[in-house]
């Protein structure tokens, strides 16, 4: 302890000097133009900084080195520029005027993930997920392309990543790693949207910078910016969907002084059971559900500090329950729809820490974060005050990563991250799905990147062992070594990636050992003992070409896997159930693409179109499909924006149909969907001169379409979707500068 | 706006503490549903954790809305 006091004391110390510097935004114009009130925003230490009318801006209490920064400017493309302080140099910032807005809506690759990954990452703002409003994150993430959905109702819903999800998802906020017995169809994702900024996505195996289980994916939800320096801004929002009467409302207030910064966000939705298309309600498909999260953030002289904590506790009905003798849909439905506490159900509660600290040196930039989840689940099944299955999962992270800029063109990062994992069972609770267990994570990486003109080449390795002890007194160890490559080549108009990028994972106890009815799936799950670790190799092109009213990605891949482990529907049944095995295949491969386009035309700046075309071919070594695979989709959104000059605007209209061909290509005893589609509409707009009132007005599935997805845990009960549903949404936001001293 | 603060506060406190569990319950006979009524609070707790007395057993009670 004492050692890592003095530790810190140490890295603190490093704000001893910091100074000022001097820098300005100007346009790619012979004459220079400065650009006033261009937005700066430096994602290393979370701040915002705005241009004055002469373009001007000043970067103060920092110290010499590197900062990554995200530029925006009105009638400019925006940027991501790697600035270079230098006490002798002044700062300048050219950006190219844009011929008309497109923005970079398919993909942007410059987050915060994409200067450190070997993958391809995907980074969206949560905005512009959302142009017609979602009920959940997972609904919102359904719009990026390759990412859709498993889900049981409308209160558990957990992201698939190009036919991946549960535990071979890692699931980041911010810098934190985030465990909720994600292993199980049914255990939704931890986290709303609530106060998130943005999120990027890497598709395929992403084990060099994430350890295991990072097979499939990771997903990285990052919180909202900290407020301008000196300023408060605030906001409420309510919203309201007609098919599950949901009510959902939240607020939000950030204060920013010199140094110190802070954001807190709240919020509360409440569903009742969500009508069919047939106008019936699904029984027992309601939840309620509270969040709250706090940051705080310092900024020393050659440094930032960053606090953060969030809290969610909900209780989510498990639909699809039933005592009937006969069986069939009438057993799920009701005519009463209702938010009352009921069982089966799931009560989660969440509390996730988070404390990082980056050092920004001359050459050198360091990152300590440390971090503790807890997540609390309990089911209940007969009884309301007696779970059945009540599991504590404690989890101690720790990641320390040095940069080091060697040569101009060379980077080298050097890291480790640790994970302890307690997981125990309430002795008083009568099931057990995961034996009490201690996990531990060990993991060493090396990176080296290099760049030179438009090309960038990255490559590098890593060790992991884990350890786990159950409570039995047997224990597993498990080693892995990952690797990844690629290149990039990112010129104005067009980008080039290939990469290819390695990936392990060590069978969950559930796997191996899980014998019982799971509630919130709907399964009898039978786990395998003999199971061992799955690898993957994934080997991942994207060309994207980024003209004036022109975007178009092409994004093919194809993943090697070995010894994988699946999740089988079997001709059994048991206590009503059927029956789902866990297996394992010597070999299989997923293989597919993405496409995606987005045409602004010359004639009409006003209008854009968007469609975006995702597929995946899953077979084992003897060319059987494998289950649970997502249906191909063609997202299509046309969006109108209106310039109005009254105090009552409309600021777009958008129309999204989204198509789900048929899945036929299923496994054994598993059952096939048809083909379905959807259409969704929202109208968003604003009122008062200053725009402080937003409103948006829509409904998802406007025909009423009654359709399954392939990928719903009811859909061996025949149980459809949630029918069409209306929804209206408020937010008043407000933004205060120069906060008194 | 102390006074709108206060009452906020009242309001929520009163609605969060005043929210009692009541579920209608019965316990299952020769394959028919009896119904026991609605329990509520410590009632329904005992219900669940000790069963239903009847005169001469003891039955499980269901209190799921279905």
């Amino acid at each position: 302890m004492r050692l890592f006091l003095i530790f810190l004391f140490v890295i603190l110390g490093f704000s001893a000097m910091g100074q000022s510097y001097k820098g300005v935004v100007i346009g790619n114009d012979p004459l220079k133009t400065p650009i006033p009130f261009a937005k700066i925003e430096l994602i290393d230490l979370g701040k915002i900084l705005i241009t004055d009318s002469l373009g001007r801006f000043v970067l103060d209490e920092v110290s010499a080195g590197h900062l990554h920064a995200h530029v925006s400017a009105n009638g400019f493309d925006e940027a991501h520029v790697d600035i270079h302080l230098d006490a002798k140099a002044k700062i300048e910032i050219i950006l190219f005027s844009a011929h008309h807005e497109l923005d970079k809506v398919l993909v942007s690759n410059d987050g915060r993930l994409q200067r450190e990954s070997i993958s391809n990452v995907e980074t969206h703002s949560f905005s512009s997920l959302n142009q017609i409003a979602t009920p959940t994150l997972a609904d919102a993430l359904e719009n990026i392309n390759g990412v859709t959905q498993s889900s049981t109702g409308a209160g558990i819903s957990k992201p698939v990543i190009r036919g991946f999800s549960g535990s071979r998802v890692l699931t980041y906020v911010n810098s934190l790693r985030i465990q909720n017995q994600q292993w199980g169809a049914d255990h939704g994702l931890a986290v709303t949207s609530l106060g998130i900024g943005s999120v990027e996505v890497i598709k395929g195996p992403a084990s060099l910078m994430y350890g295991a289980d990072a097979i499939g994916g990771v997903l990285y939800f990052v919180d909202e910016a900290y407020a301008m320096k000196n300023t408060i801004q605030g906001s409420v929002r309510t919203s309201f969907n007609t098919a599950n009467m949901m009510t959902s409302n939240q607020g939000g207030i950030k204060w920013s002084r010199d140094k110190l910064k802070i954001n807190a966000f709240i919020s509360y939705d409440n569903a009742a059971d969500y009508t069919l298309a047939s106008g019936s309600q699904l029984l027992n498909s309601r939840y309620k559900q509270q969040a709250a999260k706090i940051s705080i953030g310092y900024n020393f002289k050659k440094s930032v500090t960053n606090f953060r904590y969030n809290y969610y506790s909900g209780r989510i009905g498990l639909p699809g329950h039933t005592h009937d003798s006969i069986v069939d849909l009438t057993s799920f439905i009701t005519e009463t729809q209702n938010r009352k506490d009921n069982v089966p159900a799931q009560v989660i509660s969440n509390h996730f820490f988070n404390l990082e600290h980056k050092i920004f040196l001359e050459k050198h930039e360091f990152l300590i974060a440390l971090g503790s989840t807890n997540n609390k689940l309990k089911e209940h099944e007969e009884k309301f005050f007696f779970p059945d299955i009540n599991i504590n999962l404690n989890n101690t992270l720790g990641h320390v990563k040095w940069k080091y800029k060697m040569h101009e063109k060379f980077i080298l990062t050097l890291g480790t991250q640790n994970m302890l994992q307690f997981n125990t069972n309430d002795p008083i609770a009568p099931e057990v799905l995961v034996q009490d267990a201690r996990t531990l994570d060990i993991g060493t990486y090396l990176l080296l990147d290099f760049q030179k003109g438009k090309w960038r080449i990255k490559t590098g390795g890593r060790f992991d062992r884990r350890m786990i002890e159950v409570a039995d007194q047997s224990t597993f160890s498990f080693n892995g070594i990952n690797y990844a490559a690629g290149f990039s080549r990112l010129g104005k108009n067009a980008d080039i990636r290939m990469n290819i990028s390695s990936g392990f994972r060590a069978p969950t106890s559930s796997e191996l050992l899980s014998d019982g009815v799971h509630h919130g799936s709907n399964r009898y799950e039978l786990g395998n003992i003999n199971l061992s670790t799955e690898k993957s190799v994934q080997l991942d092109a994207s060309y994207a070409l980024h003209l004036s009213d022109l975007e178009l990605i092409v994004n093919p891949f194809m993943n090697f896997l070995s010894d994988f482990i699946y999740i089988n529907p079997t001709d059994s049944i048991i206590d009503n159930r059927q029956v789902f095995e866990y297996n394992q295949v010597s070999n299989a491969i997923m293989y597919g693409s993405d496409f995606g386009i987005h045409y602004h035309p010359h004639i009409a700046h006003w209008l854009h179109l968007e469609s975006s075309f995702s597929t995946i071919f899953a077979e084992d070594q003897n060319k059987n499909p494998l289950a649970l695979i997502p249906q191909t989709s063609i997202n299509s959104q046309i969006r109108m924006n209106f310039k109005m000059k009254k105090k009552f605007k409309i600021k777009n209209i958008s129309l999204q149909h989204i198509y789900y061909f048929k899945q036929n290509r299923i496994a054994s005893f598993e059952l096939g969907t048809n083909a379905f589609s959807l259409l969704n509409v929202s109208l968003n707009g604003t009122l008062g001169d200053q725009e402080k009132m937003k409103f948006s007005i829509g409904a998802r599935n406007l025909l009423n379409t009654e359709y399954i997805n392939h990928l719903s845990n009811l859909k061996p009960l025949g149980i459809p979707d949630i029918g069409i549903n209306g929804f209206i949404t408020i937010e008043y936001s407000f933004n205060r500068k120069k906060i008194e001293k | 706006m102390k006074k709108v603060a206060i009452l906020a506060v009242a309001i929520s406190s009163l609605t969060v503490l005043s929210c009692k569990k009541c579920h209608d319950c019965h316990y299952d006979e020769n394959g028919t549903e009896v119904e026991i009524g609605e329990l509520c609070g410590e009632e329904l707790e005992n219900a669940e954790a000790n069963g239903w007395a009847l005169q001469d057993t003891v039955v499980t009670v269901h209190c799921e809305e279905h």
